[in-house]
Order: C-alpha cells, then sequence, then structure tokens
C-alpha cells in the first residue's frame, strides 16, 4: 500500500516513514501543503496522512479542497492540536480519523488498516480469494489452513491484487504500490514477484492479461 | 477598630467637648445670674426691715420661703450693741460696712448687704455655698437633655455611619463574587464618587491581572503544543529503537533518540530561560557592564562550532564600552543572535560584528551571509514560537523571543535589516541608557 506523509517535522517525517515501511507500507513523504498537492496529483495514494501546521499551505486548507475537488482518498490527520472543537473542525472539513501527537507507531499502522479496510467496503481484517487469506496487519498468508511465507514484496504484491479482485493491475500500477521515491525499481521485479507467488500458491491464482497487467479472479 | 467604631468613638467625643464647653458656660452664666438674684434678695430683705425692724418679735415666720436660702439677718444698734438675730449659726459675718460684702468666716464665705436705718445696722446675710449649690442644681438641670441628646445622638452616629458604609459593603460583596479565572471589571454604576475612584484602580489591577493571566495561559498552551511535537519524535525514534532487529539498526535507532531528546532539552532549557526573564526582568539589579568583554566571551564560546563551519569572523569591537544591565540577561540576549547567526550562516561565509559608541548610546551590529529574513516576517520572528516558513533547522522558535524580552527590559531597541549587499541579515542593538 502506498500511502504520502505530509508532515513539516523532519525527526517525526523520518521515523513515521521508517516506522511504517517496517509495518510493509510504502510511504512517500513531503513537507508542506503545496507539495502535498503536486504529489496528491502525479500520483496514486491508498491514504493520506496529513499534518495540520503546515507551512505553505495548511493542512485544513489541503483537506479542503481535497474535498471539494471530490477526491475521496481516506484522509488521517495527525495533529498537535487536540481540543475537541480542533477534532470537529477537522472531521467535518472531511477527515476520515484523528489522531493526537504523541502517537504510537502500531496504533498509527492500526488505524490505517482499518481506515483502508473500511474504505474497500469490507468489515472483515481479513481478504479472502477462495481459500485464500491474507492478514493485512501480521501479514500471514493461510492457503486453507497452511501458512504461506511470502517475502515483503510478494506480499504487496498479492495484497494489491486481492484487495480489488477482478481489476486488472499494470506493472506500472504494481510497481508504484511497492515502491516509494527514494527507492530504486528493480527491472522485471514485478514479473519475478508474480513468477513467485505462482510458484508458491498455484499458477490459476493470479492471471496474466496479456499487454495490460495481472488480475485475481473474483471469488 | 472599624470605620463605624472610630466614626462613633471620635464623633462621640466631639460631640462630648462640645457639650462640655456649653455646660461650663452654662454653669457660669448660671452662677452669675444666681449671684445677681441671691444679691437683688438680700437687698430686698433689707428693705422690708425698713420700716419694720423687729425688737424681739420672731419675724422667722413671716420670711419662711427664704429659710431654704439660710438668709440670716442680724441687727445692730448704734452703739454697737447687738438688737437682733433671726436664726444662729456656727459663725456668723461680723457687722459691716453698708453695702454689698464678701466676708469669710470658719464656716466658709458669707455674701452680706447691710443699711443704717435709724440709728440701728440691718445687715442680711446668706453662706456662699448654699449660691454654688443653688447655681450647680441649676446649671446641671440645664445641662439634663444634653446628655440625653449625647446617647441619642450614639445610637444616630452608629446607625447614620452603618448606612453611609453599606456602598462599600456592596463593593466588597462585588469583589468577594468576583471568579478568579474571568476577572471581570466592577461595574462603575451606582457606586458613590468617593468609592469611583477605588473601583477605578481596582479595575485597573484586574485588566492588568487579566493581560498577564491571559499571556501566561497562552504560554502555557503554546508551550505544552511546542513540546508535542519533539515527544512525538521521541516516542516515535524510542518505539523504532525497540524494534530494531540488528546492531547496525539499534544503533542508528539510539542516535536518532538521542538528537530527539537533545531537541526536546532544548526546547524546554529555552522555555525556562523565557519564563526565567519574563519573571525576574524587574528585579535582577542592573550594573555597569563592558559589553566589549561580554561580546568577546560570547563569541569565544560560539568559536568552536563556527571553526567546524569554517565561517569567517569579522570583528569591529571597540573597547571599554559600558553599558548597564543585567550580565546574565545580556549575555543570554548577545548568545541568541550569535548563536542564531552561526546557525544560518553557510559554510565557509562570514559573521561580521560592530560596537562602537554612536550619539549617547551605543551600537552593536551582528550581521550574518545566511538566508536572511523577509521584510513582511521582521516583526513576527520575535513572536514566540514563530518560524520561519520552510527554514530547513528547526529550532525551539523562542530564540528571539527571549533576546526581544530581555531588549525590551534593558531599554534595547532591536532593528532588523538586510545586510548592506543584501545577503543575510543584519541585527542592530540600539542601547540607548548609556552609562558613559
Amino acid at each position: 500500500m502506498r500511502l504520502l506523509l505530509v508532515e513539516d517535522d523532519t525527526m517525526i517525517g523520518e521515523s513515521v516513514r521508517l516506522g511504517l515501511r517496517q509495518d510493509g507500507f510504502v510511504v512517500d513523504w513531503v513537507r508542506d501543503g503545496k507539495a502535498a498537492e503536486l504529489a496528491l496529483s502525479n500520483e496514486d495514494y491508498a491514504l493520506l496522512l496529513l499534518d495540520l501546521g503546515l507551512p505553505k499551505k495548511g493542512g485544513l486548507d489541503v483537506l479542503k479542497t481535497l474535498r471539494k475537488n471530490a477526491n475521496s482518498i481516506p484522509i488521517l490527520v495527525l495533529t498537535a492540536r487536540d481540543a475537541i472543537a480542533d477534532r470537529v473542525q477537522g472531521l467535518d472539513a472531511g477527515a476520515d480519523d484523528y489522531l493526537v501527537k504523541p502517537f504510537d507507531l502500531d496504533e498509527l499502522a492500526a488505524r490505517i488498516r482499518a481506515l483502508l479496510r473500511r474504505h474497500s467496503g469490507r468489515s472483515e481484517t481479513e481478504l479472502r480469494c477462495g481459500d485464500l487469506i491474507l492478514n493485512p496487519a501480521t501479514h500471514q498468508v493461510f492457503q486453507g489452513a497452511k501458512e504461506i511465507s511470502l517475502s515483503a514484496k510478494e506480499f504487496s504484491v498479492l495484497h494489491a491484487l486481492i484487495d480489488r479482485p477482478g481489476a486488472v493491475l499494470s506493472r506500472v500500477q504494481l510497481e508504484q504500490h511497492l515502491y516509494g521515491w527514494d527507492e530504486e525499481v528493480e527491472s522485471n521485479s514485478i514479473e519475478v514477484h508474480i513468477h513467485n507467488l505462482r510458484k508458491k500458491l498455484g499458477s490459476e491464482l493470479i492471471r496474466n492479461v496479456r499487454g495490460v497487467g495481472y488480475v485475481v479472479a473474483k471469488s | 477598630m472599624s470605620i463605624r467604631q472610630r466614626l462613633l468613638l471620635w464623633l462621640l467625643s466631639a460631640a462630648m467637648i462640645a457639650i462640655a464647653i456649653t455646660g461650663l458656660s452654662i454653669y457660669q452664666r448660671a452662677r452669675h445670674e444666681a449671684n445677681h438674684l441671691f444679691d437683688y434678695h438680700l437687698k430686698q430683705i433689707a428693705l422690708t426691715l425698713q420700716d419694720h425692724v423687729p425688737d424681739e418679735v420672731d419675724i422667722t415666720g413671716t420670711l419662711e420661703e427664704e429659710i431654704d436660702y439660710d438668709f440670716v439677718i442680724q441687727v445692730w444698734s448704734d452703739r454697737g450693741e447687738k438688737h437682733y438675730l433671726s436664726h444662729p449659726h456656727k459663725a456668723l459675718p461680723p457687722r459691716t460696712e453698708p453695702g454689698y460684702q464678701t466676708v469669710r468666716t470658719d464656716e466658709g464665705e458669707w455674701r452680706v448687704f447691710s443699711m443704717k436705718q435709724n440709728e440701728l445696722l440691718v445687715q442680711v446675710s446668706q453662706p456662699g455655698d448654699i449660691r454654688t449649690q443653688l447655681a450647680t442644681k441649676l446649671a446641671l438641670s440645664t445641662m439634663m437633655p444634653a446628655l440625653f441628646l449625647l446617647v441619642s445622638l450614639g445610637f444616630l452616629i452608629w446607625f447614620i455611619v452603618g448606612r453611609g458604609m453599606r456602598p462599600l459593603e456592596q463593593l466588597a460583596d462585588v469583589v468577594r463574587a468576583s471568579d478568579a479565572n474571568t476577572l471581570k471589571p466592577i461595574p462603575p454604576t451606582n457606586l458613590p464618587s468617593e468609592l469611583k475612584p477605588l473601583a477605578a484602580a481596582l479595575n485597573d489591577l484586574l485588566r492588568r491581572l487579566d493581560h498577564a493571566m491571559t499571556t501566561q495561559r497562552d504560554f502555557v498552551a503554546d508551550a505544552a503544543h511546542e513540546l508535542r511535537t519533539p515527544l512525538t519524535a521521541l516516542q516515535l525514534q524510542a518505539q523504532l529503537a525497540e524494534r530494531a532487529t540488528t546492531d547496525a539498526e539499534r544503533s542508528v535507532g539510539f542516535a536518532n533518540l538521542k538528537e530527539g531528546l537533545k531537541r526536546a532539552t532544548h526546547l524546554v532549557q529555552q522555555l525556562l530561560l523565557l519564563a526565567r526573564q519574563e519573571a525576574l526582568a524587574s528585579q535582577a539589579p542592573h550594573t555597569p557592564i563592558d559589553l566589549s568583554v561580554l561580546l568577546n566571551k560570547v563569541i569565544e564560546q560560539h568559536a568552536p562550532l563556527a571553526a567546524v563551519k569554517g565561517i569567517e569572523w569579522r570583528l569591529n569591537v571597540e573597547a571599554a564600552v559600558d553599558v548597564r544591565g543585567d550580565e546574565e540577561a545580556l549575555r543570554i540576549m548577545i548568545g541568541n543572535v550569535i548563536d542564531n547567526a552561526v546557525r544560518y550562516t553557510p559554510e565557509k561565509g562570514a559573521i561580521d560584528v560592530v560596537l562602537k559608541r554612536e550619539g549617547g548610546g551605543v551600537v552593536l551590529d551582528i550581521s550574518d551571509s545566511g538566508p536572511g529574513i523577509p521584510e513582511e516576517e521582521r516583526q513576527r520572528v520575535f513572536d514566540r514560537f514563530y518560524r520561519l516558513e520552510g527554514s530547513a533547522s528547526r529550532g525551539s522558535g523562542l530564540g528571539l523571543a527571549i533576546v526581544k524580552r530581555i531588549a525590551d527590559t534593558h531599554g534595547v531597541e532591536i532593528r532588523l535589516s538586510d545586510r548592506s549587499n543584501g545577503i543575510g541579515l543584519r541585527i542592530r542593538f540600539t542601547f540607548l541608557r548609556s552609562s558613559a
């Protein structure tokens, strides 16, 4: 899952990015409201982590502009303003959730997963496809009763495909899920990951749509 | 003692003195009148005896009403033989010359009137103390209503003063009822003119207190808010260090954690410094300080970091430049500015420091070759927690607020400007109160 983090404090930004990466998220990080808008218009993000006290364009303004333009990206606000009036204002301006600083990395990851789940219209924490069960919180994959061991990247590819069963994802889209701006994209890596996944889970699960991309059939 | 008791005491004492003085003059007047009256009586009695000098006849009966007044009638013959005595006394006045006389006997003073009638000398006398008693009785009877007046005056004063004090009590009630958190001013309506200055002074105090409290509350709120950022970083860094699985990750984690701690510590220190400056501003004694010596000490302190960045110092400092102030505060003020200059000056840059006497004052210029401060932000940089947008190194946001605070209490003017070549920032301190 690729997230956009907007945070002007260097230490917090670095720590959040590092922590979330350890939880299997891909995080792009910008430091002000204008850069956030630019990033959002160029890339496709699963979720926005937004600080409110931002230079150039405040977090609330970014929020309002996004919602005015009918952008429905899930937004989790991270802020030091904890007065109830501030929270109400943030939520009313279009935030989906609100986390007050200082916060816990595990709680942040859990809230992100909850928001993503809600956004995709599911209520259960695990993703299912046939006899395949994927748990985003624990990074475990089960086929029937058997646990399948996957690398972090393989897990991310499978997660992206299973998240939207029936939708064809191109190689570039999958790469976007896997790599942040500062990460070098290895050529052919998607093909390698798909190859490994088919070897571990059987070749029927992920179908190749020639010239377009890959798809997991709706069960 | 309450005002009411005090007023009662003073007013009653004054009334008492006034009544006493009046009483004394009434007494004297009464005595004077009584003397006149009694003298007249003496003469009248002597005259009634004129045509009827008693022989052996007992005339006491006819003069019965005069018994109270203790008139003594004596008649002597020409030859000096006692012819008549109305009634005996222990000591009687002797025979006197005609007319009024005051005679002293063993029984005290007597008032005497004598007149010649044919061959006889008729003398009518009265003891002096009877006269005094009667005069006193007269005076006291006049005084009785005055004593009654004194008592009723006491009650009246107590009551009237109590009534007069009521606005004061009402004001006290208003003040007592006012909430310590809101510090609303006292409504000046319905207050007597004597209390209006008090209410105005109280309101002024309340206003200043309210301002101080609001400032303090804002400061605490701001400080709490600002502390969240370094604390958030610390929490995240601690968690990452905890999660580390390899030694390399762990050492990076702890290094970051230490950086975070350093930042939080710096913020807390600056907060304390500012709070202390605000509290002690008016208390620290101002002593003569040689600014050139202080300046050199501060520069020495910052020299190591400047050396690392290859920064060149260009000093033009006059010697023995005395100003008055709190040395520690001035050291912090100059230190913060030098610290900023070192921090924002890029590598191989230069910092210019000029200290000189100018007019009656002293001017200190500190210029760096950093990014400078845009004109429109120059006033706001002195606000607490204000940071320049997009400034790379994130400070506490308090450094210049502390500088401003110290400058204000020392009567030092601060002006920010571009350096003469348009690059970097120049801060000019003008010490108006020079001791030189």
